[in-house]
């Protein structure tokens, strides 16, 4: 079985946010609440300051906290190492997003970032928090795919509806491989500089499994003892995540 | 028995419990209806006013317990008098708290979902069976002090009752204790501060409920155990402080958490003036005033300190839980992070109206349990006038 994971090469990335557009259009995202965003930050102090960024998904955790606190075990972790909520036993007590120190959780029927808010423009039908016309055809609840019902909580699943049909034994899901491109994750297959690649991490061949060894691979916020599956690489002078660098560049 | 217009009045105070207990449902159908956005709550900011009232109803509920095990643990006579009120209240305040918790949930509706799927490595699901267990053992312990065949059985079931509370706000202080994703938890000193708060928080709700039965009776408290009574809600008040001041302290000692006490202590807008003005001043430092001032001794200066404790513990609850996640998640330690998210800022919140009033609820549900049950089961504590007796205490 593969433990999926992700690597994101930041010399790549430009920041374009054309993964946050394409997660939105897969997931049926709301405006501002992507299960893939980009962060911004300042290194340097003036006269010169560099604007800086960093692609942040679910980082998919070995250890998850979010899955240890869940009272009713709805955010579970599947054979292949993909962190999911079961929308079924999902009761919206928050915890996890309490417990969760990246902050990738989203809960339903919040104020909208982005007005009008679109889900009185397309309200939901039933249990389902609004109806989007470009919405995908699966709606997998026990996997926590398609749109968020009322009263639960959602997050990124690594494109779970596309990855998990992959053929077994596959090391990497690739734009390269045109027989299998269609389980690629959106913010993988979309991603322009090709600065992200998705694999498997116990596949020692596997194309994640080299550029972690490679480039040395980071995780961000490490010592929380999450395990996080995704991972980071620079070639630059520094180490990937900003928490590593040197205290001279700090805003 | 009652006469004509004191059952008037009882009925009028149920009346007026129980439209309290019908606002709060309507609020919490309103909150079900709509989700957050009728709330001041977030995608930052999970856990709002509702949390603040339900657990302090939860911690008052352990702590309300201490009269009763003053009484059966270690063997103070008069204290025994008042330990079905004690047990009593810590039943209603408990159904209360949890009320408040459960209409909370995105999906109150499954509750039982939460009841056949235990994750035991989740504080939460240990909890589902700390508080059944609660309800159990002070239940059994009521039956063995009200029912004179079972009255051998007291003392065993104050002793369960005594442990099983101390496990419970333990759990609850261990809640907040796992999170290591949130500057303002993830410390082994919250339960144990929990524990002490629970004392001060249960003892103040105590002596107004005692304050209240006596004046509807027309009595008044012997002094003598109003006096020691007075004394212990001081020192549990003291002991709460003393466990802030260690907690804020040594969160002050670390470079990391600067930032988050300088939120919370000095420039987090409302929190500081909630954590020094409500919690430190009004909350702790003025009942201790009227506690221990050798001028204030009168039944209404410990009413009046119970309720400044009371607010006090609001104040302190609203600063440790909203403060804790207003402030931003550590993503980039050194560094200001945005995003459209909402990263690297502080998040705002403004409790709303329907938060409120569900809050209120649960407090009116706590009261009707209380008066009904106080008034069926006669549980006025009757304190022993005789003086030989009186030596026991």
């Amino acid at each position: 079985m593969a433990r999926w994971g992700m690597v994101i090469d930041l010399d790549k990335c430009t920041g374009c946010q054309a993964c946050s557009t394409a997660c939105q259009m897969e997931n049926n995202r709301l405006p501002g609440e992507n299960y893939q965003d980009v962060l911004y930050y300042t290194e340097g102090k003036q006269p010169t300051p560099v604007l800086k960024w960093f692609p942040r998904p679910c980082m998919h955790c070995e250890e998850p906290s979010c899955m240890h606190v869940c009272p009713t075990k709805a955010t579970f972790k599947t054979e292949d190492g993909v962190v999911l909520i079961d929308w079924n036993k999902c009761i919206g007590c928050k915890y996890c997003m309490i417990a969760c120190p990246y902050g990738v959780r989203f809960y339903t029927d919040e104020k909208p970032l982005v007005e009008p808010n679109i889900k009185d423009v397309y309200p939901g039908e039933g249990d389902l928090s609004w109806n989007p016309p470009y919405k995908g055809p699966q709606q997998d609840n026990a996997h926590g795919v398609g749109i968020q019902p009322h009263g639960v909580v959602s997050k990124c699943t690594f494109c779970y509806h596309k990855i998990s049909k992959a053929p077994k034994g596959i090391a990497d899901l690739s734009n390269d491989d045109a027989a299998n491109r269609e389980f690629v994750p959106a913010c993988v297959r979309t991603c322009a500089p090709t600065a992200r690649y998705f694999g498997d991490l116990d596949n020692p061949k596997s194309n994640v499994s080299r550029l972690i060894s490679d480039k040395r691979g980071v995780r961000l916020l490490d010592h929380t003892g999450n395990k996080p599956q995704v991972y980071y690489l620079s070639g630059g002078a520094g180490p990937a995540v900003p928490s590593g660098r040197g205290g001279a560049n700090k805003a | 028995m009652y006469n004509k217009a004191e059952s008037r009045n009882f009925y009028a105070l149920v009346a007026a419990g129980g439209l309290i207990v019908g606002i709060g449902l309507i609020a919490a159908y309103l909150m079900e209806e709509h989700g957050h956005i009728i709330t001041g709550m977030n995608n930052q900011i999970v856990w709002g006013m509702p949390h603040v009232f339900a657990i302090f109803m939860i911690v008052a509920a352990s702590g309300v317990l201490n009269v009763a095990s003053v009484g059966s643990v270690f063997g103070r006579a008069a204290y025994k008098a008042r330990a079905p009120l004690s047990g009593l209240l810590s039943i209603a305040l408990l159904a209360g708290g949890l009320t408040v918790l459960m209409l909370d949930l995105g999906r109150a509706d499954r509750l039982i979902v939460a009841m056949t799927h235990y994750n035991l490595t989740s504080v939460f699901a240990w909890n589902v069976v700390l508080y059944s267990g609660l309800f159990s053992f002070v239940a059994i312990y009521l039956w063995t002090m009200m029912e004179q065949r079972m009255n051998p059985w007291s003392k065993p079931a104050g002793f369960v009752v005594f442990a099983w509370r101390i496990i419970l706000t333990t759990g609850t202080g261990l809640i907040f204790a796992f999170l290591v994703a949130r500057q303002a938890y993830g410390s082994a000193l919250l339960p144990p501060m929990f524990i002490v708060a629970s004392f001060a928080w249960g003892l103040a709700v105590f002596h107004l409920a005692q304050a209240a039965m006596y004046a509807w009776n027309g009595k008044t408290p012997g002094p003598e155990i109003m006096r020691r009574m007075r004394i212990l809600l001081g020192i549990f008040v003291l002991g709460t402080l003393y466990f802030v001041f260690a907690y804020h302290l040594t969160n002050l000692y670390f470079a990391k958490q600067t930032g988050f006490e300088q939120f919370i202590l000095a420039g987090g807008g409302i929190f500081p003036w909630l954590f020094w003005a409500g919690y430190v001043f009004l909350g702790s430092l003025l009942p201790l005033l009227f506690l221990f001032h050798s001028g204030l001794h009168k039944t209404s200066y410990t009413v009046i300190a119970s309720l400044l404790v009371i607010l006090g513990s609001f104040a302190f609850l609203y600063v440790f839980i909203i403060g804790g996640q207003a402030y931003p998640l550590f993503i980039f330690p050194g560094y200001e992070a945005s995003s459209s998210f909402g990263d690297g800022q502080i998040a705002s919140y403004s409790p709303s109206l329907p938060e409120f009033l569900l809050g209120f609820g649960g407090i009116g549900v706590a009261f009707l349990i209380t008066a009904i049950s106080a008034r069926v089961l006669n549980l006025l504590p009757h304190d022993i006038p005789d003086r030989r007796k009186r030596d026991a205490y």
